[in-house]
């Protein structure tokens, strides 16, 4: 996708959002930050003015902290390889696109070999050498899109109900 | 100041002064001998065939090329550098030599000439030296000098790890075993400190630009982000 294309907009093209009972089975589903639409497979956090209700809050800053390790994945992969900074493809034909895409293909290929070999903690080094510039990217207005469910909410529902309940049992204690 | 004529090249600049020559040398030194008039006739068309047969008129001396790919390799010798190593070819010499070992065997690093490749072990620190760098520091003259080989070779090394990379898609960008979700879900219950339908959610998505050098010759405008740069959408699952 070109750079243009909102995060969910370039999320619709992905094999994980045009054939999600490839990626998932049963009740499983996944997280993702504000830009996104939500829908039984995706559960982004709340936009305003719903992010301001006290329970999403408490629901959001939750996810938010698990999301902060997807933020690292990529700090981690643009840490270390720094091509992915300033890619220098010249675009002129289409063949270029393609080749501007195979080098984002071959880093994340040896990212996830890496991982494999030495394990995640390995990534940590680089994360210093990434500015954290990938958290100012979200809160864009983006129309909501057309999905095929009966209630894209009754999912993430159920979750804010089921992190308010925790929340209050352990207070109650 | 700079000549305002048109550029020519080095042949016609070449014949343009042997025939300047041969007006002098007529002008001022005419043969009257016709034998030798015939002698020194003879003489200039073999002179001018000349010219215009041989490629290089100067010759051409080879760039130097002195890299310092070699201290790499000396690197991997003591475990206290290999943060240099790390730092050279961004990633650690044990993984650098499981890449290696992954990728040896792909025919694109054989042809049938009788002038073999670059070892595999230098096409694929050429190649990470590479992806480890951005702005003037990635350009080819500067990876170059650095690698000691000349600019195309550079990229075809890039071309051959990157085919050869490629064909490793498959075993490292996949879909995770049931066992391997459970992994990630009992990683959230702990997280969380609570079981329930949160568990299911094992992976995230997010988005990130990846910035373009320069403005693309083709489309450009689609590239144009947020952030006032050029890029591309890279959407990454991860877990």
């Amino acid at each position: 996708m070109t750079g243009s294309a909102h995060d969910a907009r370039a999320f619709e093209h992905t094999t994980a959002a045009m054939t999600p009972e490839w990626l998932f089975e049963g009740e499983e589903f996944a997280w993702a930050d504000s830009a996104y639409t939500v829908n039984s497979r995706t559960i982004p956090v709340h936009k305003k003015p719903a992010s301001l209700i006290p329970e999403n809050t408490h629901f959001d800053k939750t996810v938010a902290h698990l999301c902060v390790r997807s933020e690292h994945c990529m700090g981690a992969l643009k840490g270390r390889f720094q091509c992915l900074r300033g890619l220098r493809v010249n675009i002129n034909i289409k063949a270029d696109h393609v080749a501007a895409c195979q080098w984002i293909t071959i880093a994340i290929i040896l990212h996830n070999l890496i991982i494999d070999v030495e394990g995640a903690e390995s990534a940590q080094e680089f994360l210093p050498s990434h500015s954290r510039e990938e958290l100012d990217d979200r809160g864009v207005a983006h129309p909501p899109l057309p999905i095929a469910d009966d209630d894209p909410e009754t999912k993430r529902k159920q979750l804010v109900h089921e992190i308010v309940e925790y929340q209050n049992l352990r207070q109650s204690r | 100041m700079r000549s305002t004529m048109p550029c020519q090249t080095v042949h016609k600049q070449t014949k343009c002064a042997y025939i300047f020559y041969m007006i002098l040398r007529d002008l001022f030194t005419p043969t009257t001998n016709l034998k030798d008039l015939c002698h020194q006739h003879d003489f200039d068309m073999r002179v001018l065939l000349t010219i215009k047969q041989r490629r290089y008129i100067n010759g051409r001396s080879p760039v130097l090329k002195l890299g310092n790919l070699s201290l790499a390799w000396e690197f991997t010798q003591s475990p206290s550098d290999h943060k240099h190593f790390v730092n050279m070819l961004r990633v650690s010499p044990k993984v650098f030599d499981t890449i290696l070992c992954l990728i040896h065997d792909h025919p694109i690093f054989y042809n049938n000439s009788n002038n073999p490749q670059t070892d595999v072990q230098t096409q694929l620190a050429v190649t990470l030296y590479r992806m480890g760098r951005y702005g003037n520091g990635a350009s080819l003259e500067d990876l170059a000098q650095d690698a000691g080989f000349s600019e195309g070779s550079i990229e075809n090394f890039t071309e051959h790890c990157f085919t050869a990379i490629e064909g490793l898609h498959d075993t490292f960008v996949r879909q995770l075993t049931p066992q391997e979700k459970e992994v990630e879900k009992r990683w959230m219950d702990e997280h969380l400190g609570f079981v329930g339908t949160w568990r299911e959610g094992w992976i995230m998505y997010d988005g990130t630009i990846v910035v373009l050098y320069k403005r693309p010759g083709l489309d450009g405008d689609a590239y144009y982000t947020l952030k006032a740069n050029y890029g591309l959408n890279a959407q990454v699952s991860s877990y």
